[in-house]
């Protein structure tokens, strides 16, 4: 197997997002959002639906363009970094979005290895995390006879052929059993300790506790915490205090 | 470090993807299928109105043919390669593709693989016949050859208008909508449109118009290209006398090829623009 090492920079932070915002007319889906992150880290983006946790996800991954602010990853403008991904360049940054539906007529390992020839990712690499994603017996089966948890897993593995300096994930436990659900958090546990920087959204708190250093909580586009899920619980479970938090805005 | 793949062979990668997606379907079997049957008939019926076989019964038969695949390939292909571009924003697999290919190599690599397959379903629909023309003993069975050459530049001209169509639509519905507004348009209305403005014109300028209208719109560009290679600008009338001259120099062959190549690659360039703002709304 082709190994790669992490990009060196001497950058501490991986993300920096400065005045960030997203309206679509006169819609705000993010307020102006300024926010850091560390390498290495990994963190939960919290919040109801409508949050605006998918769309900070997918502005972070550059496929939606912000209305005003700026986004640098690693210490450089996101577009050079995207731009330096297209050319097989690194920092990589991946992206797994939610509810993706492949070709009918192709196989598992079709479609990884599609992914993997376009990142210039050897076979071996394939068959490796097609194993470390539990899809190897099932890899010569026609995706769309695939349920909605191993097509998530499918989504993960091509997010992490080439192993990311920064690891984007929509909703990534949507749809999995809990074996599976315990054995997403031991892989991305397993990413952050060789150097990942990881952000995800989540609605499952139990498990954002579990696994996350940080947490951005949104409401409406609002940002109502950002830092150290310890600070932030002082002690109690995530979900009493995100409750907590949501009833002093909305008290439902 | 990984290979420094990017857009260099990405869009071979694309077409090999897109190729395998394409043979498997069985949209490209029923396309050869249907090419079959249309020359096949049009072959048997041309023969059967001229009592025997004549070089009358081929001119039949060419003509015939030519008219009914003028209106079914741009259709065929309009629908195939807009309903690949849409379906790769409303699946959204798109998603997955954009930070590790550029939109133009998507773009090129689609087209590639669905201009191979259409191709070979001309091939087998069109060649089939040419093989019975030949072997029936018919004169000129050469003109079968030269018309699936002909089908295959409508075919590239039309599937870059179908990708152009397929990325700035919303949807399927809305691209294959399009597709037909399209192919309703360049092929049912703009002979007629041609006409209209042809009768209106002063009769200095319609020698020029008359050409021009034809060279603009690609379908009746091939069109004509296919009846002059056949030798029958007769057809067209003494207007058309001095293109019906210049289109036996190589310079009528350069003009058209260079007309295709400019349609293709407008279409996929505004194509790449319109996945680009999808990319980044």
């Amino acid at each position: 197997m082709k190994k790669r090492e992490f990009t060196e920079t001497t950058v501490e932070e991986a993300v920096e997002i400065v005045n960030l915002a997203k309206r679509y007319g006169k819609q705000v889906v993010l307020q102006p959002l300024t926010w850091r992150l560390k390498r290495g880290k990994c963190v939960a983006f919290c919040g109801g639906n409508g949050a605006g946790k998918s769309t900070l996800i997918r502005m972070l991954a550059g496929l939606i363009r912000p209305t005003q602010g700026e986004i640098r990853l690693f210490g450089r403008p996101q577009a050079d970094i995207l731009k330096a991904n297209r050319r097989g360049q690194g920092p990589f940054v991946r992206l797994m979005p939610d509810q993706v539906t492949f070709s009918a007529s192709i196989t598992a390992r079709e479609a990884l290895r599609f992914y993997a020839r376009l990142q210039g990712v050897s076979s071996e690499r394939v068959d490796e995390v097609l194993a470390e994603l539990g899809l190897d017996a099932v890899q010569n089966r026609r995706v769309s006879a695939f349920s909605k948890g191993m097509t998530q897993r499918l989504l993960l593995a091509q997010a992490i052929l080439i192993r990311p300096d920064l690891l984007l994930l929509d909703e990534p436990a949507n749809g999995l059993d809990p074996v599976w659900s315990e054995m997403l958090k031991a892989l991305l546990k397993r990413l952050q300790r060789q150097g990942t920087t990881i952000l995800f959204s989540s609605h499952q708190l139990s498990d954002v506790q579990e696994i996350a250093d940080e947490v951005l909580l949104l409401y409406q586009g609002k940002l109502l915490y950002s830092g150290t899920l310890d600070a932030f619980c002082e002690g109690r479970t995530l979900e009493a205090v995100y409750r907590e938090k949501i009833r002093q805005i909305w008290p439902y | 470090m990984p290979k420094r793949w990017g857009e260099r062979l990405a869009w071979w990668t694309i077409a090999k993807h897109e190729w395998k997606q394409a043979v498997r379907s069985s949209v490209l079997a029923w396309f050869t299928v249907l090419f079959l049957l249309l020359s096949v008939m049009t072959l048997y019926f041309g023969i059967q109105a001229y009592g025997g076989i004549s070089f009358q019964a081929l001119n039949k038969t060419t003509s015939s043919l030519l008219q009914l695949s003028f209106y079914f390939i741009p259709i065929a292909t309009l629908l195939l390669s807009a309903l690949s571009a849409a379906g790769e924003w409303e699946d959204r697999t798109a998603l997955l593709l954009w930070n590790v290919s550029g939109p133009l190599a998507v773009l090129f690599g689609k087209w590639a693989a669905l201009m191979l397959a259409m191709a070979v379903s001309i091939s087998i629909g069109f060649g089939f016949s040419g093989l019975a023309a030949g072997l029936q003993g018919l004169p000129n069975g050469w003109i079968l050859l030269l018309l699936m050459g002909n089908f295959l530049l409508l075919s590239m001209v039309y599937l870059s208008i179908g990708l152009l169509v397929g990325t700035w639509s919303r949807n399927r519905v809305a691209a294959v909508l399009s597709s037909l507004l399209i192919w309703f348009f360049s092929i049912i209305i703009y002979p007629f449109l041609g006409m209209t403005v042809l009768l209106m014109a002063p009769s200095f300028l319609k020698p020029a118009l008359s050409v021009g209208l034809n060279f603009i719109n690609p379908a009746d560009l091939l069109r004509l290209y296919s009846v002059f290679k056949m030798g029958g600008e007769a057809v067209f009338g003494s207007q058309y006398y001095s293109l019906g001259k210049w289109s036996q120099t190589i310079w009528m062959d350069v003009t058209v090829m260079g007309l295709v190549i400019a349609w293709v690659s407008c279409c996929l360039w505004l194509a790449a623009a319109g996945w680009q703002r999808k990319s980044r709304r």
